[in-house]
């Protein structure tokens, strides 16, 4: 078998041997069991190319609470904070601090706005706490007064050993808390293909990361699952402590599905198949996965389930209720799409803890079977094109849409002038998915920002840019699968295109639609429709006009 | 659902247009009993209703600021329009009056009135037809897209020419083709829903097509296929476009009426009240 | 393009900016545009498609990756790009030439109104900002004045002009330098009304609507429309107009009792007069051929002469007589200077010339002689001093009273206590005497009519008269029948009216019926009765009370009362030019046997009055005057104004440009 295809491309481009050598001399790295590591993927090629040393400086922040993250970190060398209570305020992490904007502030875009396309004033970017190079990865906001944060905030210290960040890369759940370097610090990051290969091959590993989910993640977890709701603390903690976990398809799940649009073959990992017997139900914790039934020669989809949703209550239901039955099987096929993050709640749980005082559940999936196809067609395309993940995507109803471009327009008046997204985009009979950011339940364009810019507001949840701290990598715009972020060259009032002085290449920002969060009124671009074609919407409730 | 939402706002605005004339009317009435001037009350009525349709274009212009969904401002266009025209009615008491200045007025008037009909009505048709293509562009696209398809046609040619060795589809596409590649085509067929264009790609189109072996039939059916791409942009660039011309009349002369209409209330002031 | 799937990347798709004023010329040609796009000032965005970085002694293409990243020659050694295009000549967006053709147009509008209102003269400046043609009664006369004839503001300068916007307007005081009404011209009928709704101002415009073409009419008032102010609301004439008043249209008493009830019914059928009887019936005596709302009746001599003409010269009226008197209050040695000797004493003196002469033949009586000669001196009016002494006791030659007349003339109490008259006659008689008609003017002076009042009495007449009756003789009158006018019989001054209309009758009966200061009742009762009245004049004329007088009255002596009723109208001719004269008449004018018409003339209130004929109620006019029949609006029957009328004389050439003309009373 050969080598991961993903080592052709190594975390750290500057991880060599001797790095290697140095990390197994650690105890806690020496402490893994090398040989129980396959050819294909050795612990030494593990660490050569799917993890890298950091450094961080004094006051350099490392992981920022909200933020989602694609990898863990190992503390090699020097101390790290982790902010308690209060939170950092959202400035410092380098963040925009939104505020809502007044009505006559709102206004004054109607002569503020710059006729000049992507115009911005440059002395603004020289304010923000940035170091460590424009357009690389290794940039970072610090936090310019440790002592005083040390002072205003509870924070508890992170030595050598301490792994952290470990649930975020492999349960894509936003990190929990934000830690900063007090002192400079070297730290090993690991990306979650490593820590994958990690936890399933080295038994040590593995009983660290699930003891810390099942402690940290998974009581307050299965406690906001109705089905568990009613069960005290000694019943929960056994439920917690038999129920299993796993996880199904890419973590960058982005990147497959934008080269499986280019060749057009599909593949979804499946989680559970039309007919097996099952064992358990299992409760989706992020991601999303398809239900879907053999038609024809195919496979039609009947829902899909999101964050929150379960599968394979009926059956075992109904199992528990009628013992007579020997051949219990599952109706529908349950496969991932994309990255789905899965409990495993086994059935002797569910009848101890959970049968006996449920009514019996709704079977909905076998009712949607019924329908016609052309019904769902509209459904399998959402599906298809992942719109699913949707929270507030821009649909346009094209029998209705006088292509005025009035949505375009008001969009670039609540935005400096500049449009935030692109009137094209996929389309299904009647009704176009316009280029414009979803908000999506999943952000994957959040994984791997350097420096925190694109993140989700605390108030709203709407995934925001800050433009001051983008360095224009472009990392969020290419791992976007819609495209709906795109990068601009900025410009002066002149005119003329801003560079680094130092390289003679254009500066770019990520730009997206902020879904009007710091203007009155809510989204621009739906109330300047004069044919009300244009809404945004959750695709979980979406109904178009045009289909039914 | 959408579509719901907006025609209520059309009912309700149309209901309250019709009140606002039938108080006017009555106000109006009253005050010929009451020996009044009718027409200031209508006068003035149509005066503020005029504004207020003119008022629709700030409104889209300052769409940074909530003044209400833009749906509602064009239900309420429609509605107030028709209202101004029966106003106009009430107001000038003919269809035609009798000063030179009121008869230009009211020519303005008409004009604009009827440019905003059809403006509504092609607003509320032609995107069906659009959508009813299957392609959707963006309308400042087209030229581009036209440059583009029109370089692969003679990417085409040039390399059916090349590999064939023939240039009897060369010879077709600049005797005739051409001619259709160049630009859209069809303006008037793609407005009215007519299929002039696949009519004459089918017929002088394909004429060559009889004289050309194996191998140049494969290209030249690529080409045709283009053509047959292009028909449907030319039917978006054809309607996109009149969507976006009919306002080229409606809004400038809305401006004249405004202007005129407000000249008009001084002159009354100032010689009459 | 359209069909690449991955069209929509990011990077391959910039942000479409519709708000941006200019595309690329290239799209005019149907060309795909350049990656750098216009400027925003609308001129091409660049030539090249990089500017390249010079870094480590070479340059660098810096081609970005929409444009297809660093291009394969790179940058020319002198540090341009090597990718050098024609620039382009950026189209305007549509917006872009929607905003041109908007502000052309508000500036097109501005220009034209400002170059058609502000520019030229009046008549230029009339064509674009008149609503319409004037009506052809207003046209002419504003060609010289212009606009500014009516719209004061007009001819002003911007900022006045301006102004007028915003301040009331002054047409109807415009209206007003031509037109005339006999009350104020904003008062509601031009009226004073006693009610709340007579405070309402009101303007011409209310009603009259100019510029609405030339053959237009400027009034265009509907029924409802007097509701306006008038409270009792009704549908239309035929349905709900309130009921004419009881004795309309006879609301006053005619000026001439002519009892049409008795005439027709009696007189005219009575075979003496059946020849003289009217043959064409009302039209005979009233002339209703040209007649608008009243129809007059024919003179005197058309009409009622036919019969009683006669009637006029037979009462005659005794303005004084010589009354009775215990003494004589002449003093004789007066009368007989001014007299010379009347025809008795010249007998008388032919008796004592023959006594002398006897006398004379026995002269020893020479004192009795003496006396005798005296005596005869004195006849002759030669005597000087004393009247002889007379023996005989006085006997007054008359024994009749004062006549009423005459006591007023005299200004006494009672004509029958003969000691106060005494004096008074005596004087007057002897100013008869002394200065003829004189006496009997002074008498009247200040009195109504007082130069009427003894016209024609000649002067020689009232000597003679005066002579003898100072003589306490008997007055003796010519021979000669007395045809008319003033003359005397034995002891009374008398006048006899000489035809119809007789001024000096009319003047009698003026000053009875004014009353005032002398005039008894007795007087009155003379001259104002009908059977022995001076021509007998209140027969026929009615005697009315006067307003605000109490003790006066007044003799109807024209014809027909006009009617007060400003705001009504009525014309005859249309009605009767429908109907037909002659018994057209009685269609609505319908005798009413029954009533007391004569006794309404016996007492003084001119409303109190019987018609002969029966009142008109709606009714009548509802025959024809009603929906779907003859016209019935308001303004058919009820004038709006009260006494139009103009300013000026209209002439040919137009306004008068020198103000103000005498008034004009017009239609």
């Amino acid at each position: 078998m050969e080598r991961p295809q993903r080592w052709s491309t190594p975390f750290g481009a500057e991880m060599t041997s001797e790095d290697v050598e140095g990390l197994l001399r650690r105890p806690d790295i020496a402490a893994i069991e090398s040989d129980k590591f396959p050819k294909h993927t050795p612990l030494h090629g593990v660490l050569l190319n799917d993890t890298r040393i950091v450094r961080f400086r004094s006051g350099d922040i490392v992981v920022r609470e909200g933020d989602y993250g694609n990898s863990a970190f190992l503390v090699l060398d020097g101390s790290l904070r982790v902010v308690l209570a209060p939170e950092l305020p959202q400035s410092m992490l380098g963040r925009q601090s939104r505020r809502r904007k007044g009505f006559f502030e709102a206004l004054s875009q109607l002569w503020t706005n710059s006729r000049v396309p992507e115009v911005r004033d440059i002395s603004h970017y020289q304010s923000q706490g940035l170091r460590g190079g424009t357009g690389s990865a290794n940039a970072r906001v610090f936090l310019q007064d440790v002592p005083a944060v040390l002072d205003k905030h509870r924070t508890a210290k992170l030595e050598d050993g301490a792994l952290f960040g470990e649930l975020a890369a492999l349960g894509r759940v936003p990190r929990t808390a934000t830690i900063f370097a007090e002192q400079d610090a070297t730290l090993l990051e690991i990306r979650w293909q490593g820590l994958r290969e990690l936890r399933k091959y080295d038994e040590g590993w593995r009983r660290m990361i699930d003891q810390r989910y099942r402690e940290n993640a998974l009581k307050t977890h299965l406690q906001e699952s109705v089905m568990f709701s009613r069960l005290d603390e000694d019943a929960l903690q056994a439920v917690v402590d038999k129920v299993l976990f796993e996880t199904y398809g890419s973590f960058d799940w982005n990147v497959a599905f934008q080269k499986q649009r280019q060749s057009g073959s599909a593949k979804e990992p499946g989680i559970a198949r039309q007919g097996e017997y099952p064992d358990g139900v299992l409760m989706i914790r992020a991601g999303f996965a398809r239900v879907s039934v053999k038609h024809g020669n195919g496979e039609r989809t009947l829902t899909y389930l999101g964050a929150g949703d379960h599968f394979g209550l009926g059956e075992l239901y109904t199992a528990w209720k009628n013992p007579e039955i020997s051949d219990i099987a599952l109706y529908t096929s349950l496969t991932a799409l994309g990255y789905v993050d899965v409990i495993r709640v086994p059935a002797p749980v569910l009848e101890e803890h959970v049968f006996p005082f449920m009514e019996a559940p709704e079977s909905t999936t076998m009712e949607l079977a019924s329908t016609p196809v052309a019904d769902d067609a509209m459904m399998e395309w959402a599906v298809e094109e992942r719109f699913i993940n949707a929270t507030r995507s821009m649909v346009i109803e094209l029998d209705r849409c006088v292509r005025c471009d009035d949505c375009v327009r008001a969009c670039a008046s609540t935005h400096g002038g500049n449009p935030r997204f692109r009137r094209h985009g996929r389309t299904f009979d009647n009704i176009m998915v316009a280029n414009a950011c979803m908000h999506c339940a999943d952000p994957v364009c959040m994984i791997g920002c350097p420096t925190g810019a694109i993140h989700r507001t605390v108030e709203t949840g709407i995934v925001v840019i800050n433009d001051l701290t983008c360095i224009g990598c472009a990392t969020c715009a290419n791992s976007c699968p819609y495209n709906n972020i795109a990068m601009v060259a900025i410009r002066n009032s002149d005119g003329h295109t801003i560079t680094d002085p130092n390289t003679g290449k254009a500066i770019f920002k990520a730009t997206k639609c902020d879904f009007c969060d710091d203007n009155p009124g809510g989204p621009a671009c739906v109330r300047a429709c004069p044919h009300g074609a244009l809404s945004r919407v959750h695709f979980q409730d979406f109904n178009p006009s045009g289909a039914a | 659902m959408a579509q719901g939402r907006s025609s209520g706002a059309i009912v309700t605005f149309g209901v309250l247009s019709i009140a606002v004339f039938a108080a006017a009317a009555w106000a109006s009435h009253k005050a010929w009993l009451d020996l009044g001037d009718p027409s200031i009350i209508t006068g003035c009525v149509l005066l503020v209703i005029m504004l207020s349709l003119g008022f629709f274009n700030v409104r889209k212009r300052m769409s940074m600021v909530p003044l209400g969904s833009a749906r509602f401002w064009l239900a309420f266009h429609v509605a107030a329009g028709l209202l101004a025209i029966a106003m106009f009615w009430l107001h000038a008491g003919l269809v035609w009056p009798i000063g030179l200045y009121e008869r230009v007025l009211t020519f303005l008037f008409y004009l604009v009135s009827i440019t905003g009909l059809l403006g509504y009505g092609i607003s509320r048709m032609l995107p069906r037809r659009l959508a009813q293509t299957e392609i959707e562009i963006i309308y400042e696209r087209i030229p581009a897209e036209i440059a583009e398809i029109r370089e692969k046609v003679e990417a085409l040619v040039f390399e059916c020419t090349e590999k064939t060795g023939s240039d009897t589809v060369a010879k077709h596409y600049i005797g005739t083709l051409n001619w259709f590649f160049s630009r859209p085509r069809f303006w008037v067929s793609h407005v009215v829903g007519g299929d002039a264009a696949g009519h004459w790609l089918r017929g002088p189109g394909v004429a060559a097509r009889r004289y050309l072996n194996d191998p140049e039939v494969e290209y030249f059916d690529q080409v045709i296929e283009l053509g047959e791409l292009k028909c449907l942009i030319d039917r978006h660039y054809a309607c996109q476009g009149l969507l976006k011309k009919w306002l080229l009349v409606h809004v400038p002369l809305s401006m004249a009426v405004i202007i005129m209409a407000v000249w008009h209330f001084i002159l009354v002031n100032v010689y009459s009240l | 393009m359209i069909t690449d799937p991955d069209r929509f990347r990011q990077d391959k798709s910039p942000y479409e900016r519709p708000n941006f004023p200019f595309r690329c010329g290239r799209l005019s040609f149907w060309g795909k545009p350049c990656g750098r796009g216009p400027s925003s000032e609308g001129s091409c965005g660049g030539v090249s498609e990089c500017s390249p970085y010079f870094n480590n002694d070479r340059w660098e293409c810096r081609r970005s990756v929409r444009s297809g990243g660093p291009c394969e020659t790179g940058p020319l050694p002198d540090g341009k790009c090597c990718n050098q295009h024609a620039a382009c000549k950026p189209i305007p967006s549509l917006r872009n030439y929607r905003a041109r053709f908007t502000m052309l147009a508000a500036a097109l509008v501005v220009a034209l109104i400002a170059a058609f209102s502000f520019y030229g003269d009046d008549a230029r400046a009339i064509n674009t900002v008149n609503p319409g043609e004037l009506s052809g009664a207003h046209s002419k006369f504003t060609s010289a004045g212009g606009c500014a004839t009516c719209h004061e503001p007009h001819d002003q300068d911007a900022a006045t002009w301006l102004k007028a916007a915003w301040s009331p307007g002054t047409l109807s005081q415009s209206c007003e330098s031509c037109h005339t009404f006999d009350g104020a011209a904003t008062a509601p009928h031009n009226e004073t009304f006693k009610t709340a709704g007579g405070e309402r101002q009101t303007k011409c415009t209310m009603c009259h609507t100019e510029h609405k073409g030339d053959n237009t009419s400027i009034v265009k008032l509907a029924d409802q429309q007097c509701s306006a102010c008038h409270e009792k609301a009704f549908e239309s004439f035929s349905n709900g107009h309130p009921a004419f008043s009881d004795t309309y249209p006879s609301r006053r008493r005619t000026a001439i009792a002519f009892d049409h009830t008795n005439h027709f019914g009696k007189h005219f059928e009575d075979p003496r007069f059946v020849d003289r009887a009217p043959k064409d019936r009302c039209v005979t005596c009233h002339d209703a051929g040209l007649s608008g709302r009243n129809v007059p009746v024919k003179s005197f001599e058309q009409t009622c002469a036919g019969c009683h003409e006669d009637q006029i010269g037979g009462r005659e009226l005794v303005v004084f007589a010589l009354p009775e008197f215990e003494e004589n209050p002449f003093d004789i040695a007066a009368v007989r200077e001014a007299c010379g000797p009347s025809v008795a004493s010249l007998e008388q003196a032919g008796e004592i010339v023959d006594t002398v002469q006897e006398r004379m033949a026995d002269i020893t009586e020479a004192a009795a002689l003496k006396e005798d000669l005296k005596k005869l001196r004195f006849d002759l009016g030669m005597g000087d001093g004393d009247a002889p002494e007379s023996d005989e006791e006085y006997e007054s030659v008359s024994l009749e009273v004062l006549p009423a007349t005459a006591i007023m003339l005299l200004g006494l109490e009672d004509g029958e206590d003969m000691a106060e008259y005494s004096e008074p006659v005596g004087e007057l008689v002897m100013g008869m005497v002394e200065s003829g008609g004189e006496a009997l003017m002074e008498k009247v002076d200040g009195k109504p009519g007082a130069a009427t009042l003894f016209s024609g009495l000649s002067s020689d007449l009232l000597h003679q008269v005066g002579c003898a009756w100072a003589a306490n003789e008997e007055y003796e009158a010519p021979a000669e029948a007395v045809a008319g006018g003033w003359f005397a019989d034995a002891l009374s001054l008398r006048y006899r009216p000489v035809r119809h209309g007789d001024p000096v009758a009319k003047a009698w009966v003026d000053l009875a019926a004014a009353g005032g200061e002398g005039v008894s009742d007795d007087m009155r009762d003379t001259i104002l009765s009908q059977s022995d009245g001076p021509g007998a004049c209140v027969k026929c004329h009615s005697v009315n009370e006067v307003k605000d007088k109490p003790d006066s009255l007044q003799i109807a002596w024209s014809l027909g009362a006009v009617s007060k009723q400003r705001h009504v109208r009525y014309s005859h001719v249309p009605h009767l030019n429908l109907l037909g004269l002659g018994q057209a008449c009685e269609t609505c004018h319908k005798m009413d046997e029954n009533a007391e018409f004569a006794a309404s003339f016996k007492q003084f209130n001119p409303l109190e009055f019987a018609s002969n004929f029966k009142s008109i109620d709606n009714q009548t006019c509802v025959g024809c005057h009603a929906e779907g029949e003859v016209r019935q609006e308001c303004t058919l029957c009820h004038e709006y104004h009260n006494g139009h009328g103009f300013k000026h004389r209209m002439t040919e050439a137009g306004l008068p440009a020198d103000i103000p003309s005498p008034k004009e009373t017009g239609g």
